[in-house]
């Protein structure tokens, strides 16, 4: 596609676009909540979408933690990679969701002002049902976009936690009931622990803890949150406003051997100076309640049904591996992406160009790098056959290494040692965009004829197989990036779809033990359908078959 | 009154910005320069996070300070690495790739159940109830994530059933990507938007750079 | 020295990585510890690495403009920003007319980083917009079935997402259904149902297979079968 029609298409978007989001998106950094605060009060990677305190009274019970801890949480590389790979991903998922959200939140309260203005000036039922069913209308695109965002936040969440959690000997919650029975205004008698939330005194502006997310005492962690209850002094008070639903919580892992303090704070709110219609919390008083120190198993019993499944699957693997060395040949299905690659390196062989090949945005330590890697191998000994040049951009200096010795070897093994390049396997830069620029740079001055985008994409992925495409280059890209699939469908030649990435090494080499294993994985896949199966059938036919959830829920 | 250092990097901010869209119209030297003046910066950024992270808190420091002389275990597997320069002892670099990606496989296994596997398998079962419509859902659901998987069987012929439930699974992959494609599509415009807003708002103002 | 070449590196991966899974099923603090360790471990070796990757750029760009190949003069560009933000952020003094020195607020590294580094990359970033757009119109272009399918999904993503979709949506009748009001087409409805049931099912299938793929290959090179990263040669 030319650029003066890539530039048409973006208008004819744009037009589109004064019917969309009118404000431009939030700065999503500011929604990560830190390691540690400053005075090392709460820890954790969190998201702290909900919890600023509008209009009303804020509460938060924090666990309070000493330096130690907060330095214990310090990110390790491997988590601010991981943070930062979410927020790459997140970064590209959200930012038109909250200028919608924010649209809709607007839109929903003018309905719902219209709607009691109606009410109040007692306008007729027509009118009131047109101005109800309006409202209505907007609370639900509010609340759609509302589960959107959870559920992104959620998909968030479970990329950054990589679950450091550790199981608790002592409970802490037990012992957290008990110190709060001990204060004579909270009612935390119950026989669950932390369900039941009273008031002090019959005051409203001071309460207990922990009224939603009830922790069973089996859980493995403390849950900290922050709740809003509604105030009457306060400009923004509702009566319907009742707070307790307001809970949002932020688990907090615990370390073994490590002393909790565990503290409420409460806050009243009072005008802000420089919007009366706005108040602001301010921090009224603390209350420190006691402290804990949790002690470590030997096996964190949470973990089994994560043993039982890693080992079940390593093993069912490991067999058919075994297996394939008896049974050498192995059925395997036609995979068209991989049936190009001859096709491809041809056409560059013919047209006197090169061919460009991508391992992915990630570092070798990733699995779909490594997929890439492999495949790499398997290539370079076909365009070594084919003499043709191959360009290889990298963006982590380890795999770059890698990178090189894997072509030379594939370039041995065809028995042209003297056509390697070194320099043609190269480095270029860390930075994704940067990385993006100079490749892109190279597609439109080498003009490869054959272009592979293996390995794992982020938001990137679309400027390179776009770029790819409009030097007409053939583009056969292989990767498990769920979000960026879609794109490599649509711009490039050939794509393998997830699995398929993995598999090509197989394919390609037909080894087998590779084949062995691709097998142990389609026995595995078939042991998650009947898993998935027996769940429908129970349901239809039997008792209600939660053991099975249970089973495969991590903990 | 703007500080001149930011009043001059601003404009320059401005500039690069323009170089760098000048792109989507075709390959210029002024997306060249960007290009390679991005490519230059940001390897010196990388270097700088890498000596300051890196290197002088987890080498320097942890030998002066803490003595800790533990890293130099990884500073010689980092050394061998570096060694790869000199083609015969090329070998030795093994040791550090096998300690890198050895771990790293340990490490993943468990973190891949935990984390991805186990989730999505058990989002998948959820209740049949709720009513005529989550019902339908579910089914359809249970459809999908069967067909989907029997597409990616590889061992298995395609053909007659095994071909049948894999093409149904291609019809879900499809209008699963259309699905985020279209939805993707929307969203990514608004991003264009803040960028214009920020040369505009500079013009306007002189106002600072910042990411959107 | 066979053995040292050939199996020590498969001892040592193996060792790692068993290691490394089995301490996480272990809640101490030395199993803690050993993590840690081992991730301070890999993130020295690849700090090392980068010299080499750094090395390997330079030659690339020294190499074009000693062969003067096209655009080689571009190549000065890059080495000079390079070695200037190298130096910026190495030197052990602050730069003449900055205050601070090193990655500090207020020297020339983050002022560099400012204004040359940020806006470049949001930049680069924004410009996706335009990308996703030409895309958009590729997928015009379906010619198989897939294409098609994968074209009708996106358009009533596309059309669902902004107010013209409720336009259309509010204009078609209605019909009543277990008492309710349905219109005939409700492509907000119909939006968020290919969200969360077609595309959330097919991509669990999807990914369900890429992560056993991925566990597999991790046994594989715990076990010593798959050894391609370790390069040839003997």
């Amino acid at each position: 596609m030319g650029m003066g029609k890539r530039i048409l298409a973006c208008l004819a978007l744009l037009l589109l676009l004064p019917l969309q989001a009118q404000a431009a998106p939030a700065p999503v950094d500011q929604m990560l909540g830190d390691v540690g605060n400053d005075d090392g009060s709460a820890i954790g990677i969190f998201w702290d979408w909900n919890s600023e305190p509008t209009g009303a009274d804020a509460f938060s019970l924090e666990v309070r933690v000493n330096q130690e801890l907060v330095d214990h949480y310090a990110l390790t590389e491997r988590q601010s990679q991981m943070l930062s790979d979410a927020r790459e991903w997140l970064r590209g998922e959200i930012a038109d969701l909250l200028a919608e959200r924010t649209a809709a939140a607007a839109e929903m309260r003018t309905a719902n002002d219209a709607l009691n203005q109606g009410i109040i000036d007692k306008l007729d039922n027509a009118t009131i049902n047109q101005l109800r069913s309006n409202y209505w209308a907007k609370y639900k695109v509010h609340r759609r976009l509302e589960q959107r965002i959870t559920s992104l936040h959620e998909e968030f969440a479970s990329r950054t936690y990589h679950g450091e959690d550790l199981r608790l000997k002592a409970l802490t919650w037990e012992y957290l009931k008990q110190a709060l029975a001990g204060e004579s205004w909270v009612d935390a008698t119950g026989a669950t622990p932390m369900t039941e939330v009273g008031t002090k005194a019959g005051r409203t502006d001071l309460f207990g803890v922990n009224a939603g997310n009830a922790p069973d005492a089996g859980r493995k962690f403390a849950t900290v949150g922050t709740i809003s209850v509604p105030n009457p002094g306060t400009p923004a008070a509702d009566d319907s406003y009742t707070g307790l639903e307001q809970f949002s919580s932020i688990p907090v892992n615990l370390v073994p051997d490590i002393e909790y303090q565990v503290k409420m704070s409460t806050y009243e709110m009072v005008p802000n100076p420089e919007n009366a219609e706005e108040s602001l919390p301010e921090l009224d008083n603390q209350y420190t309640l006691g402290s804990a120190t949790p002690l470590s198993n030997a096996f964190d019993k949470s973990k089994w049904n994560n043993l039982l499944f890693a080992l079940f699957f390593s093993s069912v693997i490991l067999t058919f591996i075994i297996l394939a060395r008896r049974n050498p040949n192995m059925f395997i299905r036609r995979i068209a992406g991989l049936e190009a690659v001859d096709e491809a390196i041809g056409r560059a062989t013919e047209m006197g160009k090169p061919v460009l090949y991508l391992c992915g945005m990630q570092s070798l330590s990733e699995l779909p790098t490594l997929a890439a890697i492999n495949i790499l191998g398997r290539v370079a000994g076909k365009i070594a056959d084919y003499e043709s040049d191959l360009i290889v951009p990298n963006r982590d200096p380890v795999v770059q290494t890698v990178a090189q010795e894997v072509v030379k070897e594939g370039y041995l093994n065809a028995g042209r040692p003297d056509a390697y390049r070194d320099d043609n396997i190269f480095f270029l830069t860390d930075d994704q965009f940067s990385f993006t620029a100079a490749t892109c740079g190279i597609m439109m001055r080498d003009k490869p004829a054959a272009i592979f985008l293996m390995g794992y994409y982020y938001a990137e992925s679309l400027l390179l197989a776009e770029t790819g495409a409009d030097t007409g280059a053939i583009q056969i890209a292989g990767t498990d990036a769920e979000h960026q699939l879609p794109f490599f469908i649509v711009t490039c030649d050939y794509t393998l779809i997830g699995e398929e990435l993995y598999a090509a090494s197989a394919y390609l080499s037909r080894e087998p033990m590779l084949l062995g294993s691709l097998k142990g994985q389609d026995v595995a896949k078939a042991i998650m359908m009947l898993i998935i199966l027996l769940q429908a059938i129970f349901f239809i036919f039997g008792p209600q078959a939660d053991w099975l959830k249970d089973m495969v829920t991590p903990l | 009154m703007i500080p001149i250092g930011e009043l001059i990097g601003t404009w320059i901010a401005v500039g690069l910005t323009l170089m760098m869209f000048s792109f989507i119209y075709r390959d210029n030297p002024a997306f060249k320069f960007g290009e390679h003046l991005y490519l230059g910066i940001s390897v010196g950024y990388y270097v700088n996070i890498q000596y300051w992270n890196v290197i002088y808190p987890l080498v320097i420091q942890a030998m002066k300070q803490q003595h800790n002389y533990w890293v130099l275990i990884p500073t010689v597997l980092g050394i061998f690495i570096l060694l790869r320069v000199v083609p015969s002892l090329g070998w030795l670099s093994r040791m550090a790739f096998a300690l890198y990606i050895g771990g790293f496989a340990g490490y993943s296994i468990p973190y891949i159940v935990h984390s991805l596997l186990l989730p999505q398998l058990s989002q998948t079962l959820q209740p049949y109830s709720g009513g005529f419509g989550p019902v339908v859902n579910q089914v359809i659901i249970l459809v999908a994530v069967f067909s989907t998987l029997v597409y990616f069987f590889f061992s298995l012929e395609h053909r007659k059933t095994v071909g049948a439930i894999s093409r149904l699974g291609i019809v879900f992959i499809m209008v699963s990507f259309g699905a985020s494609f279209g939805y993707t599509v929307m969203g990514r415009i608004s991003l264009l938007i803040g960028r214009f807003q920020f040369i505009l708002e500079s013009f306007a103002e002189g106002g600072r750079a910042r990411f959107w | 020295m066979i053995f040292l070449k050939r199996q020590f590196p498969i001892i040592i991966a193996f060792v790692a990585g068993i290691m490394l899974w089995i301490r996480y099923y272990i809640p101490s603090e030395t199993s803690n510890s050993i993590e840690e360790g081992y991730l301070n471990w890999v993130r020295i070796i690849v700090g090392f690495a980068a010299i080499l990757g750094i090395l390997s750029l330079l030659q690339h760009h020294l190499i074009k403009i000693r062969l003067k190949r096209p655009g080689f003069a571009f190549s000065y560009v890059t080495i000079a920003a390079f070695i200037l933000m190298m130096l910026a952020g190495l030197a052990p003094f602050a730069i003449p007319g900055f205050a601070e020195k090193n990655m500090e607020s207020g020297s020339l590294f983050n002022w560099l980083y400012e204004f040359t580094f940020i806006p470049m990359q949001a930049t680069m970033f924004s410009v996706l917009a335009f990308f996703i757009a030409s895309a958009a119109f590729r997928a015009f272009r379906a010619r198989s079935m897939e294409a098609t399918l994968l074209l009708l999904a996106a358009l009533i993503m596309m059309v669902g997402r902004v107010p013209i979709g409720d336009l259309i949506s509010n204009a078609t009748p209605t019909f009543q259904l277990f008492g309710n009001d349905y219109h005939v087409i409700d492509l907000e409805e119909w939006t968020s149902w290919l969200l969360n049931v077609p595309n959330a099912a097919a991509k669990r299938g999807i990914l369900l297979g890429v992560y056993l793929s991925q566990i597999a290959i991790a046994i594989r090179i715990i076990f010593g079968i798959e050894r391609t990263y370790m390069g040839g040669g003997d």
